[in-house]
């Protein structure tokens, strides 16, 4: 068979039908569109709460306290002293982290709201990335050892005490947990966060007016090619020792474990995406039969073309490829058109979504995979659903075909 | 002369029991390699049956058809579809062109199927439609055309895989008397050329054309003219 001129035929044959064709392509459309709109959509999600937690977090394991565990003092400078002195492969350093839940107050109208505090010094302020968006993002290292009572807020404290306006909260006093502290910056809020949260320097934090008991975790941030894992079973082992305990569910403090984090995470997401895309597929089973009944109404009209083809020397097979061209072409094309319109879709769900403060910028990003998937699919459409009325014309008795008009 | 038809009896039966109906009770014939013959009889007598057997496009209930020396009874479906490609070439009395093809992509359809490349296949459709005078009209599309240039088209797409026998089924039904003639002139032209002709026709004046005419009345052989 020559598959070229049969293909320009084909085409001449929707222009010729083209309202038919249209709405018939319609429902594969949807069904390719919806598939490669959430497969996309998924992938920037997940693309973008990568690169945010390998920004944050992926060098670092954290052991903070478990407040249903024992009032064991376990984390403090000593402790970095001692885990320093065991000098673990892979670790560059210990920094003892401080976080601290408070309340904060306005000054001038005596509104009070709860504030998430983070200790920080010069060097682990870097480590933050902020966004600044007035003020300064830097806390001296002379703020930290003199404990000076400076904080930076949030964008969040800022719309809640300052109408929103980050360049009046500068240099204005808020009370926290009753003493006075002066705001240096505002940054903008950390994704996903609807918190009043702040940041102080370290020292500050460790000392009244705040019930100190060490520090609430110790970070051990490690070189980049190191072996998390190891570090992270050579720490989990140190520390039950240390503390007496024989199982890692009861002991008194965490470790984290942000790689096995990131990869649950993205597991949860593609596993998401699929089951959400076969969900969407099924409209591509109704697509399927829309395109079967139209094949088969196809066939119907021109029973009499059969019998001419079969008349001039066409086998059955010449019949259900010329057939099954037509009908996978239509669901093809319909396929193309529905990621054209899946990805313009994404692509507007993720503007949309970037629109929005509180959310980090998410990238955008084509799943290619998606993609393939999908025009395999609307192949396999068009030869499935196009199967048997295909079958069925080329069954027909070449004698009662041409008879038909 | 070689025979090329040879039919043995042959009866055709449509549906079963009480409501069937046989339209052809036994019919033999012979027909040789090069000859031009009418199959003639009134409607309902069974001519189209018979050319319908004749052409592979229906088989017998009963009998025996041999067709080149080949026994029909012995073809499946791929091989009788062969012998439509190769071997016999139809025209109809309603044409049967597809109007959404070009003249020349109808030209060429009987060779798609018999698997003639691009090339060859253009020129020998080409050289067809020279033959019956519309070479000119190869990029046009059929409804474009005249009734009588339809059927010479239409004589070309028969004739382009050069079959041994053509089979028209009242060729000039839907045409005027003047293309008519032009229509039948044209065939005894190909019958010349060595191919062997059979008309299906009810009128005597297209019959004419024919050097031997069979009569079918009631599904049977009723008469045999040489002339």
């Amino acid at each position: 068979m020559n598959y070229k001129s049969n293909l320009f035929e084909v085409i001449r044959s929707m222009r010729a039908n083209l309202l038919r064709t249209t709405l018939t392509m319609i429902g594969i459309v949807i069904g390719i569109g919806a598939v490669v709109a959430i497969m996309s959509t998924a992938d920037s999600v997940t693309a973008t709460v990568s690169s945010e937690l390998e920004k944050t977090g992926l060098n670092k394991i954290s052991i903070s306290r478990r407040f249903n565990g024992g009032a064991t003092r376990i984390l403090d400078d000593s402790t970095i002293y001692f885990l320093t002195s065991l000098r673990i492969v892979g670790v560059k350093d210990y920094q003892g982290g401080m976080f601290v839940d408070s309340q904060v107050r306005d000054y001038k109208t005596g509104e009070a709201t709860r504030i998430y505090l983070n200790g920080a010094t010069e060097s682990t302020m870097d480590n933050l990335n902020l966004k600044m968006l007035a003020g300064r993002g830097v806390i001296t290292e002379e703020e930290n050892q003199s404990q000076s009572k400076v904080v930076l807020v949030n964008g969040t404290l800022v719309k809640k005490f300052f109408y929103g306006d980050p360049e009046a909260a500068v240099n204005q006093t808020v009370k926290i947990a009753g003493a006075s502290f002066k705001v240096i910056g505002v940054y903008q809020a950390e994704p996903f966060s609807r918190n009043a949260n702040g940041i102080a320097p370290l020292r500050t934090l460790m000392t009244q007016p705040f019930e100190s008991n060490g520090y609430t975790q110790i970070e051990a941030v490690l070189d980049p090619n190191a072996d998390a894992k190891s570090v992270r079973e050579q720490l989990l082992a140190v520390m039950l020792k240390e503390g007496g305990f024989t199982d890692e569910d009861k002991a008194n403090f965490y470790i984290s474990n942000p790689r096995q984090e990131l990869d649950t995470f993205q597991q949860f997401m593609l596993a998401a995406s699929v089951v959400i895309a076969l969900i969407a597929a099924i409209s591509l089973i109704v697509g399927g039969v829309g395109v079967m009944n139209i094949m088969l109404v196809t066939i119907s009209e021109r029973t009499k073309e059969i019998g001419l083809m079969r008349s001039i020397g066409a086998k059955k097979r010449d019949v259900v490829k010329q057939f099954l061209l037509e009908s996978v072409s239509l669901t093809i094309i319909g396929g193309i058109i529905g990621v054209g319109l899946g990805i313009l879709f994404a692509y507007t769900a993720i503007s949309v979504i970037n629109m929005f403060d509180s959310m980090p910028d998410f990238i955008f990003t084509i799943s290619f995979p998606g993609i393939g998937i999908s025009l395999l699919v609307s192949v396999l459409i068009g030869l499935i659903f196009g199967a048997y009325p295909a079958t069925r014309a080329s069954k027909l008795s070449p004698v009662e075909a041409l008879r038909r008009e | 002369m070689n025979t090329i038809i040879s039919l043995k009896d042959i009866h055709k039966t449509y549906g079963a029991g009480e409501l069937s109906y046989e339209a052809l009770k036994g019919i033999s014939l012979d027909i040789k390699e090069g000859e031009m013959v009418a199959i003639m009889g009134p409607s309902g007598s069974g001519k189209s049956t018979l050319m319908n057997v004749i052409g592979l496009l229906d088989t017998p209930t009963s009998g025996q058809y041999i067709i080149e020396d080949k026994n029909t009874k012995n073809l499946d479906d791929d091989q009788m579809s062969e012998l439509r490609n190769h071997t016999v070439g139809f025209i109809f009395q309603s044409f049967n062109l597809l109007n959404r093809i070009s003249v020349l992509e109808n030209v060429q359809r009987p060779m798609v199927y018999g698997g003639i490349d691009t090339k060859e296949s253009e020129r020998r459709a080409l050289t067809n439609l020279d033959n019956v005078g519309l070479l000119h009209k190869a990029s046009s599309f059929p409804t474009q055309l005249s009734g009588g240039q339809v059927q010479r088209v239409a004589i070309a797409r028969a004739l382009v895989m050069n079959p041994a026998i053509i089979l028209a089924d009242e060729p000039t039904g839907n045409l005027d008397t003047a293309t008519s003639t032009q229509v039948m002139n044209l065939l005894c032209k190909i019958n010349k050329q060595g191919n062997t002709v059979i008309i299906v026709t009810h009128s005597d004046e297209i019959a004419s054309y024919a050097k031997r005419k069979i009569i079918i009345r009631d599904g049977l052989l009723s008469k045999d003219i040489k002339l």
